[in-house]
């Protein structure tokens, strides 16, 4: 339940809750008002919060996504809709903010696995090298790139699968799968060059 | 825990830009004055170039008709991408994608019909392609300044799913310009329509939809540089 607002511009404001009472703070607030909007903040933070919250775990990102879905609100004052539901208007801005996030963030994640990938590629040509294992060597080439990566990160890095699952964008269980996957196809790679030595 | 007090940082960005604006008008307001736009590309073509040969032939509900009907469904169309737009008032994805859906069989259904009550083959079969292009041609400057019209009143807003709601207004677009290029091509037939006229359509939702997504980028990079500041 948020909190109500008592005082505006210096004299007292019945109910916040009330659809009219934001209405009018909208008005206002489109009009120039600053107080307006420091009053709606206090109305709709919580609310706000709440909304991001349910889709946002970590406590840092959903204070950072308020400040931004209240800047984006202060951007898009105009689009209100006098009369219309402030409510639904603010968590209609909140719902833009959040997707334009998960959006940047899968493109950010994406574009650090390809990073992730080429740097790994790079580190690996050597290091594979070092253990004198040209048959693990030729294995692990046949893996797909992600598999390779996956397999390289656990059981050289030594990296648990939560945080491969963080740094890939995927799921731990998918992780597992993987890692599981990979070894496998490198076991038999190496029963079968083992037997055809 | 929420503060009861707003942040210093955000009041002192939001002071430094405080001033009055003025509330977006409604999106049927803002879809009324689009109306003349769908009466110039509902006559634009066929004044443009001339009247399509076979006009007196056809029943007034398969030429005017069909071709009101079409326009009138780019209008909703359009109307309702401009709904999509405003905060708050955004329909589902699901719903999105029926009303594509909708404007796609829309256009189906028009051609079709049109071709089965007046089935016109081409003079010369080989030509196809090079009639369809032409169509395409014909039909893009009427189609781009309006996809321009339409993509900057969307951005006045704030739409959740630009990219969607580009496909729509592009599609209404496509519609509206095809309501009126039929009442100047006088070629009915099926693959000359879905290629030359269809692609234009198609054209006009990809073309929607991209410059809606990068149109809300370009506004997010400035929303966050301007944070940044």
């Amino acid at each position: 339940m948020y909190h109500r607002v008592r005082i505006f511009s210096g004299g007292h404001v019945s109910d916040l809750e009330s659809a009219q009472a934001l209405d009018g703070f909208m008005r206002e607030y489109q009009g120039g008002s600053l107080a307006a909007f420091e009053a709606l903040y206090r109305a709709l933070a919580p609310r706000v919060n709440g909304f991001i919250r349910a889709r946002v775990r970590d406590d840092a990102h959903a204070s950072d996504l308020l400040q931004e879905v209240f800047l984006e609100l202060h951007r898009s004052r105009h689009t209100y809709l006098p009369g219309r539901s402030v409510i639904g208007w603010a968590f209609g801005i909140a719902q833009n903010v959040l997707l334009r996030h998960r959006r940047e963030a899968h493109r950010r994640d994406r574009h650090e696995v390809l990073t992730d990938l080429l740097e790994l590629e790079e580190r690996f040509a050597p290091r594979a090298a070092d253990f004198e294992l040209q048959a693990l060597q030729d294995a692990l080439g046949r893996l797909s790139p992600d598999s390779r990566a996956t397999w390289w990160m656990r059981n050289i890095e030594g990296l648990s699968f939560d945080v491969i699952a963080r740094r890939l964008g995927i799921a731990a269980t998918a992780v597992r799968l993987r890692c599981s996957r990979a070894s496998r196809a490198l076991r038999a790679a190496l029963e079968n060059g083992a037997d055809h030595d | 825990m929420i503060e009861s007090s707003v942040p210093v940082s955000l009041v002192n960005r939001v002071r430094v830009d405080i001033a009055p604006v003025r509330p977006l008008a409604s999106p049927s307001r803002r879809l009324l004055a689009l109306v003349p736009l769908a009466l110039i590309l509902f006559l634009g073509p066929p004044l443009y170039h001339h009247w399509r040969e076979n006009l007196a032939q056809m029943p007034a509900w398969t030429s005017w008709g069909m071709s009101a009907l079409e326009s009138l469904g780019g209008i909703a169309l359009l109307g309702f991408a401009l709904r999509q737009a405003v905060p708050g008032m955004a329909a589902r994805p699901g719903w999105v994608m029926l009303a594509l859906t909708a404007g796609l069989l829309l256009f189906t259904g028009v051609s079709l019909t049109t071709a089965i009550v007046l089935p016109t083959p081409l003079h010369d079969p080989d030509s196809w392609a090079r009639l369809a292009w032409e169509c395409v041609v014909m039909e893009l400057p009427f189609a781009i300044p309006s996809l321009a019209i339409s993509a900057w009143l969307v951005a006045r807003a704030l739409p959740t799913r630009p990219a969607l709601t580009g496909a729509a207004y592009g599609l209404a677009v496509g519609l509206m310009t095809d309501a009126g290029m039929r009442l100047y091509c006088w070629i009915d037939q099926p693959l000359h329509v879905f290629c030359g006229h269809g692609g234009t359509i198609l054209l006009g939702m990809i073309g929607g939809a991209l410059m809606a997504a990068l149109i809300e980028r370009v506004k997010y990079r400035r929303l966050r540089s301007s944070a940044v500041k």
